[in-house]
């Protein structure tokens, strides 16, 4: 009798540890790839930054070439998760919380400004379309990134969280 | 106690005059005899042993030793006290002998308890038993709390919710932490990882220190801290005791509570206990310290079966504990890091409190399974056999943008599973040697998920050990000889982790060994020497890591060249136990060829997809560890004692010296603990302190016998100058000192309902303890949050224990 209750106490206990399943590989959101789609009349590129495999490391980022003196071009940020499949497009759940994300755009070197195409909900910097007025022939880079919860959308460094942060090469020629 | 001592080193000295006979007649029966109701000891109680016509009294305490006794000779031994029945036994020795004799009142009924274990010898190495005073009051805190005011053990902490033990400046896998038997298995690699352990569930916490891998394993190079749960209890009935305390910062609470059955009939004794602790941000002086809250769940339950020669324990227990982690240690750039860095006050700090346990946070839970079986092949051998099975789970959510299909879900989520199987064959002394020879096999299977920057693996192990011990009274020396093989062989595999494509098979084999002496120079004064050699593989992290650590925020990156660390360690300590004075000093000496550690070549960054992170790099280097741990208590009136307590650490590695190989020179060593020194005055009412190890054990292990004391302890750390020629990110922050005061008193009640019998008396014990007394503000070297915040200020903690049944 004791021995069977022993032998009970040990099953039960067993089916307790049962229920440890292995995890989905899939964890949380992972932002592997960023791509810029610049477009102006006559000109229709896209520039991207990946990491594919999972040290948290950009494994390869484009270098942007843009013709010089040419005017406004466009650029639309467009953000992916490729670890879910099929691949996640994030972009358009940024642009839904557009309030609580802000992209910034930092250029060094090069002689490129950069001005803001966009607004959030609340009319305030949101950035996801900027347009780029390149100038003279130059090299220089860009920083991109997004912020979430930003604590001072009007700041120069609007603060909160950054999702990423990538430099990409620039050269107008 | 001065009485009981003089009886027992009396015998010591008798032997030494009579010399031992041709008969191995030198063994000795010390008892301790009690009042089984109230565990009160009783004096005066005469024992006498019939076949030598030989009688003594116990002497004011209940103690009472009879020498010269033959070995496997049947005596009878017959208690008597003017107010308890009379009590026969009959006892045989094949080893000196400690037993407790539990008498009852006459009139209730007629019923003796006894209880009897091999005096365990003492390891020859330096150990220390957490002071159970220490261990009430620091209940309700994390584990690590308990260990900290022990000489040679500081603590490796990330703010004040996580902290791991280091002892004598080693820590994560080169210690092992046994609780019941049962070696942890879980990630204890990362410095941000604390032991998934309930202080609650135990009852005395040791803490060994220097090579300990003969006894505990490869994970135990640098010490163990062994924890045991209070003995089951042996009649039938019921009792248990619930615990709630309050703690002011962090406006913390916790309750636990336990409840031990053992039904009339049968051989079954059954335990329940569990833990619950809630607790929001923690304070500093100057501010609160945003998003430091903690939740825990604990739970454990023990079924255990004794009859004839077999004895059965199964038991089960899980942790679980969630809480977040500090936001101001949170930074989204290098420049971001720098300035929090150079801040005094923290940036990005959410100065108010909450409960709320907000991103950064993490989730971790370890269950354990263990069966032990233990059947007694005859007076002399046993054989025991123990499975465990440990399942070790931990969520690390960082603050990161959400989509609403992965809004709770975790970054990381690293799993481990753990199977060990130990037999072991152990003797009582045969020829005055006593110990044991056995084989481990264990298995390990760690499963990443994306991003976890380790690999997954799976491990198995093979060990086997012999250790023996051989002591005779009255010969003043004992020795001790161990040694052990351990074989581990590892696959690694990667899946979506920054070692893309691994598939490697990696294998490491080595002995241990240890040899240490006992001798007894005078009958206070104890000398002990022990010296080890003791290796561990290096751990999977240290191999393939590569990747964010999210939980430390930076950059680790492995090396898969590492070769398996091996450290000679010999330590010399002198106890020193007399009536008014006790003290150790420890000396020691690690030599430890191949040393891994984490070093951060200045100004080394890592540009991640979330911006630049500080980069940290595996590497090894020989180095030396040694130093000084002391500790002393002395009476200073009959209730005032005063006590001190310090540890001195020197540790360095031998670093290249320019590009010519072999060409070397001293490097002090990152992370080391800097030298503290601890001084206090303890006033006790009631019952002096008493301070001889079987004194102390008993009163440990005694449970309800609380006393009343206030102590007031200082703690002053200094300013750890000897930092890597590298320099540090931040300097190392200056001496400070902090007062802690403690005091507990114990009221007793009678039972609710009024039967008269006093075993139905219920105790309760309330104390009070207050940290850092002054709200110093300060800084440690080894928090890993120094960076950013100061260290908790104030905190008073109140706490009253409820004990029930007997």
């Amino acid at each position: 009798m004791k021995n069977t209750f022993i032998l009970l106490a040990f099953g039960v206990a067993l089916l307790a540890f049962a229920s440890c399943k292995k995890d989905s590989k899939t964890a949380a959101e992972n932002i592997t790839k960023v791509v810029l789609r610049l477009s102006a009349p006559g000109f229709e590129q896209e520039f991207e930054a990946k990491e594919t495999n999972g040290d948290g490391i950009w494994d390869s980022i484009d270098e942007i070439i843009l013709p010089a003196l040419t005017g406004d071009i466009t650029c639309h940020v467009h953000v992916y998760d490729e670890t879910q499949s099929p691949v996640v497009d994030l972009t358009e759940e940024i642009e839904a919380e557009s309030t609580a994300h802000m992209f910034t755009f930092k250029v060094s070197g090069a002689d490129l400004a950069v001005k803001p195409n966009d607004t959030d909900a609340s009319g305030k910097a949101f950035n996801l379309e900027t347009l780029w007025d390149a100038g003279d022939v130059s090299n220089g880079s860009i920083q991109v990134r997004l912020h979430h919860d930003p604590t001072d959308k009007a700041a120069l460094d609007p603060g909160g969280e950054v999702d990423f942060d990538v430099t990409f090469v620039v050269k107008i020629q | 106690m001065l009485k009981s001592k003089a009886i027992w080193l009396g015998f010591c000295s008798l032997w030494g005059i009579i010399g031992l006979s041709a008969q191995d007649c030198h063994l000795a029966l010390r008892g301790h005899v009690t009042e089984l109701d109230h565990n009160e000891p009783l004096a005066y109680a005469s024992v006498f042993v019939k076949e030598l016509g030989k009688s003594t009294v116990t002497d004011e305490n209940g103690w009472f030793a009879i020498p010269n006794l033959c070995e496997k000779t049947a005596y009878t031994i017959e208690v008597r006290h003017i107010e308890c029945a009379h009590f026969t036994q009959i006892v045989q020795l094949t080893e000196n002998i400690q037993m407790d004799f539990h008498l009852t009142h006459d009139a209730i009924l007629n019923e003796v308890v006894i209880k009897e274990k091999a005096l365990a010898p003492p390891p020859t190495q330096s150990e220390l038993v957490v002071d159970r005073a220490d261990l009430e009051s620091s209940k309700g805190l994390n584990f690590s709390e308990t260990l900290r005011k022990i000489p040679g053990v500081s603590l490796l902490s990330s703010g004040g919710v996580v902290a791991k033990p280091v002892i004598q400046g080693l820590h994560s896998n080169r210690i092992a932490i046994v609780t019941d038997g049962v070696t942890l298995q879980s990630q204890q690699w990362g410095n941000d990882h604390a032991p998934e352990i309930d202080p609650f569930a135990a009852d005395k916490i040791t803490v060994v220190k220097g090579a300990a891998g003969v006894r505990y394993g490869v994970g135990a190079m640098a010490g163990a801290v062994v924890l045991e749960p209070a003995p089951l209890r042996e009649t039938p009935g019921i009792n248990g005791w619930a615990s709630l305390g309050g703690f002011s910062n962090g406006w913390g609470g916790v309750a636990s509570g336990s409840m031990d059955w053992k039904p009339r009939r049968g051989n079954l004794t059954f335990r329940l206990q569990g833990t619950a602790k809630r607790s929001g941000n923690l304070r500093a002086p100057d501010y609160w310290l945003g998003n430091t809250a903690a939740r825990e769940f604990n739970f454990s339950a023990i079924a255990d079966w004794k009859r004839e020669r077999w004895h059965h324990t199964l038991s089960t227990t899980q942790f679980s504990q969630g809480f977040s982690v500090l936001r101001a240690a949170h930074t989204g750039s290098v420049d971001d890091l720098l300035l929090a860095i150079q801040s005094e006050m923290p940036r990005n700090n959410l100065d108010f409190f909450t409960y709320q346990l907000d991103r950064p946070r993490q989730q971790v839970q370890h269950n354990v399974l263990k069966y032990k079986g233990v059947y007694q092949l005859n007076d002399l051998w046993k054989l025991s056999g123990q499975y465990s099975f440990q399942y070790n789970q931990r969520r690390e959510y960082d603050r990161g943008r959400m989509n609403t299909v992965a809004e709770d879900k975790a970054q990381v989520t690293f799993q481990l599973w753990s199977n060990t199987l130990d037999v072991s064959l152990e003797h009582l002394p045969i020829r005055h040697w006593q110990g044991g020879l056995g084989v481990q096999a264990s298995q390990q299977l760690n499963y990443v998920s994306r991003g976890g920057f380790i690999p997954d693996y799976l491990g198995f192990g093979g060990s086997l050990w012999a250790m023996e011990r051989w002591r005779r009274y009255p010969n003043p020396w004992e020795f001790e000889a161990g040694a052990r093989y351990d074989y581990r062989w590892n696959h690694m595999t990667t899946v979506g982790n920054g070692n893309a494509n691994l598939d490697q098979r990696l294998s490491f084999g080595n002995v241990s060994g240890t040899m240490g002496a006992i001798y007894h120079i005078t009958k206070a004064l104890t000398a002990k020497l022990n010296t080890g050699y003791a290796w561990r593989p290096p751990h999977v992290n240290e191999l393939f890591a590569r990747g964010v650590h999210h939980g430390a925020g930076t950059y680790e990156q492995g090396n898969p060249n590492l070769s398996a660390e091996k450290a000679w360690n010999t330590n010399f300590s002198l106890n020193l136990e007399s009536s008014f004075v006790h003290g150790i000093v420890s000396l020691y000496h690690n030599r430890v060829e191949d040393f891994i550690y984490l070093n951060q070549p200045r100004d080394s960054i890592v540009i991640t997809i979330r911006g630049p992170f500080p980069a940290y790099f595996y590497q090894q280097d020989n180095a030396v560890l040694q130093g000084l741990d002391a500790s002393f208590t002395m009476d200073l009136l009959p209730k005032l004692a005063a006590e001190s307590r310090f540890s001195i650490l020197r540790g360095f590695r031998r670093a290249q010296s320019g590009v010519t190989e072999g060409n070397t020179h001293r490097d002090w060593l990152p992370l080391m603990p800097a030298n503290r020194y601890q001084y206090g005055l303890k006033w006790t009412l009631g019952k002096k302190t008493t301070y001889s190890r079987a004194a102390a054990e008993k009163k440990n292990r005694a449970g309800n016998a609380g006393e009343t004391f206030v102590r007031l302890l200082g703690s002053t750390t200094l300013r750890q100058t000897r930092i890597p020629e590298e320099g540090l990110t931040k300097a190392a922050p200056a001496t400070f000192t902090t007062f802690s005061l403690d005091a507990a008193h114990t009221f007793r009640f009678k039972g609710l309902r009024k039967t008269g019998n006093p075993k139905k008396d219920q105790l309760l014990e309330v104390g009070l303890n207050i940290q850092n007394l002054g709200n110093t503000r300060y800084r440690e070297y080894l928090d890993l949050f120094r960076y950013f915040v100061d260290a908790p200020g104030l905190n008073l903690g109140l706490r009253a224990k409820w004990t029930l049944g007997n």
